[in-house]
């Protein structure tokens, strides 16, 4: 099931990539996760199950490889090419991420492949594109965020910018590319043409820039520049403060003046009874705003802003992440915990929503709870269809059983290192 | 497959009612508008998108039609005004939904359904019809019905947590990345069952929880808990693949200026040589603790400050070239005029203009995913409020003038005057 069921995909990617071809596998195309004899260098990096470096134990490539098939195949080889090109001859849509120079050198740059097969989508995922001044720059996902603008607004004021625990640019990088892959297939579903589809992880971090925020137009519409606030968020005009403490952690909240509906008038009810809403029970903070005040209402200054903000932090601090985020829900609040991994498992609406799944590896002889898709399909579901492959897994159901290659066909081929 | 056209657009001939606001329904939109679609923006003449009313705006001074902030999610769409409260209104809009092969909604749940415009309400007017509904947490659950916008998202998702300094809050507040990322997920989904209906003739439904698309960034994170029960905190510049650093130098490092920063990473030995080799092999880098890279990945805090010693010597962009030019990945954290100005961006022609007749000239962005055969274009500035009613009433859904006419003294199609 899943949209995108009846076509192959045969991924060649590194880390930058792996989730592209990931979110393609999950809409139902069948992805074959094409790597060196020796293994995906994303293998190699952890996170561990259970904290044991082994090839068939990375967390990070559980996470990004699941749902697809997986082959081993040297394309340095002879042996290797000629498999290669029996294998693009099964496939609609080819994943790499080799700069230009790098796939010249193995003969899969996208002219030579396209030559050869003019129907395939090829979608190239690099740093910074396959042309430009930067094309053969090095990249890593704390790269994409610098030169792409995002980590001169993250971090605190007085400290050097910073990148989040987890990759971001690459996400970034790969949701751009499964849309554009997407793109390309309709294109070619109505007028049998396949075509280049070049991604720049830079690019795709900038391109967030634009909205919301249009932060760019900062610098091209009024020639300044906004940099980071730390747990604050700088509309040029006013800062709202965003991220606050609570009694056991952090919450998060959207504006506390001039929130849509009913919302304000909520939250002060709340603080009234506890006593400590000061003066935020005078009504002339139902009809104020931070942004430009429309018919009714009234612009709040920074400090009057502030003076609210000092109240509700006093208010935040007597509650908890569990009663804040069951207070947001009952009395729709602007405000929400910052949760933790360990929150979001226990969170009774992912639940409800079978976000996360058990993902049965015999190998291990256990399950492992993933999240799945973030979108539900009507008629078609997507959804994690297994766990990543091990090592070479598939060798012989896509070799053998499917290209007719000979047991002693595929055992030479292992002995000359073309596959593993 | 179409033989008889020519698509020059990937999405050529594909009609898209948007009945979204804020940021993530219109973002979605609009990457459809970019690869060609024909996008009409609906918005309620009084309580218009209220992205009208954000900044940063032409000239810094409020105007209805002059927020660079909704000009960057609009652009390439018309816009039309619409009462969907009275009965004619409702009534148009049930034209579009005829008209459409895809609607965008981003509303609270339910609110779609006192207008008739449902899924199976829609369903029902036009059967092809691919619908998406981004709400905050998804249609159903017990908290499908919590409204909310980015900023606490980004709590809520757990991304939040994950950003910034172990010894403070979240510093990430400056992006709000639901936004951002959910319209990736929103448009990945659409054009996908668009290709589906293709192939297939059937159109179908989209639910997407904004929350669950903004904890997919969370990454290997969630297993590390499932599996291995250890919960992720924010480590500054560290990078971290379960419990320890595994490049070193990694960080924004200080060069000339003020608040001016170069990242720099170095993930193994051959590339620590090139940068000692490039730094004229100074003594502190023969010290034990920075010998090997097991070493360095220990003692990140004394390397930061010794590296960072020697980075401050130069400008951004040439310690960048000089560490590139020898293998090592370096880029310039770029302010906003840095990206604007960036040799790369604009070699790929990222920053394209529009002329607006309020606005005038005004810089948009092209997505990162380049389709060579069939570009995304930036041709049509973004709707002043009710800006195309005339093209989109009459030219599009086929009114007479007496019909509009009659429709605009209604005030069913309502025209904004001014508070």
């Amino acid at each position: 099931m899943g949209p995108l069921e009846g076509y192959r995909v045969l991924d060649f990617t590194g880390e930058i990539g792996q989730y592209c071809g990931k979110l393609l596998a999950e809409m139902g195309a069948e992805v074959i996760k094409v790597e060196p004899p020796e293994g995906d260098p994303v293998r190699r990096l952890g996170p561990f199950y259970l904290d044991e470096r082994d090839a068939n134990k990375s967390l990070r490539w559980f996470t990004l490889n699941g749902s697809k098939r997986g082959v081993t195949l040297a394309l340095d080889t002879t042996g290797g090419r000629d498999l290669l090109e029996r294998l693009l001859d099964t496939a609609q849509v080819v994943l790499t991420s080799w700069t230009r120079r790098e796939a010249e050198a193995l003969g899969m740059d996208e002219r030579a492949v396209r030559q050869r097969h003019p129907d395939l989508v090829y979608t190239s995922i690099t740093g910074y594109g396959l042309d430009g001044p930067y094309a053969d720059y090095r990249w890593c996902d704390m790269t994409g965020l610098a030169l792409g603008g995002f980590m001169f607004l993250t971090g605190d004021a007085d400290r050097p910018p910073v990148v989040f625990r987890a990759p971001q640019a690459y996400l970034n990088a790969s949701g751009q590319a499964a849309t554009g892959t997407a793109l390309a297939l309709f294109h070619r579903t109505r007028t049998g043409n396949g075509q280049l589809v070049d991604v720049s992880m830079q690019e795709a971090v900038t391109y967030n820039l634009n909205g919301p925020g249009s932060i760019v137009s900062w610098w091209s519409g009024l020639g300044m520049n906004i940099g980071r606030q730390g747990g604050s968020l700088n509309f040029g005009h006013i800062i709202w403060r965003v991220m606050l403490p609570c009694k056991d952690g952090y919450s998060a909240n959207s504006g506390i003046l001039g929130s849509v509906g009913g919302r304000f008038q909520a939250l002060v009810d709340l603080m009234e009874k506890e006593g400590v809403a000061e003066d935020l029970t005078d009504p002339k903070w139902l009809t104020a705003t931070t942004f430009p005040a429309g018919p009714g209402h009234w612009q709040a200054s920074q400090e009057e802003l502030d003076h609210a903000y000092d109240i509700f932090e006093n208010w935040l601090k007597l509650h908890t992440k569990a009663e804040i985020m069951e207070l947001a829900v009952r009395h729709d609040l602007q405000v929400y915990p910052v949760n933790t991994t360990a929150d979001l498992l226990e969170s009774p609406q992912l639940d409800a929503r079978a976000y996360f799944v058990d993902v049965p590896h015999p190998e291990l002889d256990r399950s492992i709870r993933y999240a799945g898709p973030p979108y539900k399909l009507s008629l078609t579901p997507a959804g994690m269809r297994h766990r990543a492959p091990l090592l070479g897994e598939h060798n012989q159901a896509v070799y053998g059983d499917e290209l007719g290659l000979s047991r002693e066909r595929i055992e030479s081929l292992k002995a000359d290192g073309v596959i593993s | 497959m179409t033989q008889a056209m020519d698509f020059r657009d990937a999405l050529q001939g594909i009609n898209v009612v948007d009945f979204s606001w804020i940021g993530a329904g219109p973002l979605t939109a609009q990457w459809l508008a970019n690869f060609g679609a024909t996008v009409v923006k609906v918005e309620h003449p009084q309580h218009y998108d209220l992205l009208r009313t954000s900044p940063p705006f032409k000239d810094g001074k409020f105007g209805i039609n002059t927020s660079y902030y909704f000009a960057a999610c609009n652009s390439n769409k018309y816009g039309i005004t619409l009462d969907l409260n009275k009965p004619k209104g409702r009534a148009l809009a049930h034209k579009l939904v005829r008209w459409a092969d895809v609607l965008v909604e981003n509303f609270m749940p339910g609110t779609m359904k006192r207008w008739g415009l449902d899924y199976e309400s829609a369903r029902a007017l036009n059967q092809r019809l691919i619908m998406i509904s981004l709400s905050i947490q998804g249609q159903t659950g017990p908290h499908a019905n919590s409204a909310g916008f980015g900023p606490m998202l980004m709590g809520l998702a757990g991304i939040g947590h994950l950003g910034g300094w172990p010894d403070r809050a979240p510093g990430c507040a400056t992006v709000p990345y639901p936004d951002w990322v959910s319209p990736l997920f929103a448009s990945f989904a659409i054009v996908s069952a668009l290709d589906y209906r293709e192939r297939t003739g059937e159109g179908q439904y989209i639910d997407l929880s904004q929350y669950e698309a903004t904890a997919q960034f969370l990454g290997p994170a969630i297993l590390d808990y499932t599996v291995n029960g250890r919960v992720w905190e924010r480590a500054g510049n560290l990078l971290i693949d379960s419990d320890r650093p595994y490049a070193a130098p990694h960080g924004a490092y200080p060069t000339k200026g003020a608040d001016r920063w170069c990242a720099v990473a170095v993930f193994n030995d051959d590339e620590w040589r090139r940068l000692v080799d490039l730094m004229g092999n100074p003594d502190w880098a023969a010290d034990s603790r920075f010998e090997s890279h097991d070493a360095r990945c220990l003692h990140t805090e004394e390397l930061d400050q010794r590296f960072g010693q020697w980075t401050a010597g130069f400008d951004a962009p040439r310690l960048m070239r000089m560490l590139q030019d020898r293998g090592i990945a370096a880029g310039v954290v770029h302010d906003q005029q840095g990206v604007y100005e960036d040799p790369q961006l604009n070699a790929r022609r990222h920053f394209q203009h529009l002329d607006h007749p309020e606005m005038g000239r005004y810089h948009v962005e092209l997505p990162a995913t380049h389709l060579t055969a069939t570009p995304a274009t930036m041709r049509k500035a973004s709707p002043t409020i009710g800006g195309d009613n005339d093209h989109v009433y009459k030219t599009v859904l086929g009114l007479s003038q007496e019909e509009y006419d009659q429709l605009i003294a209604e005030e069913v199609i309502g025209y904004w005057e001014g508070d």
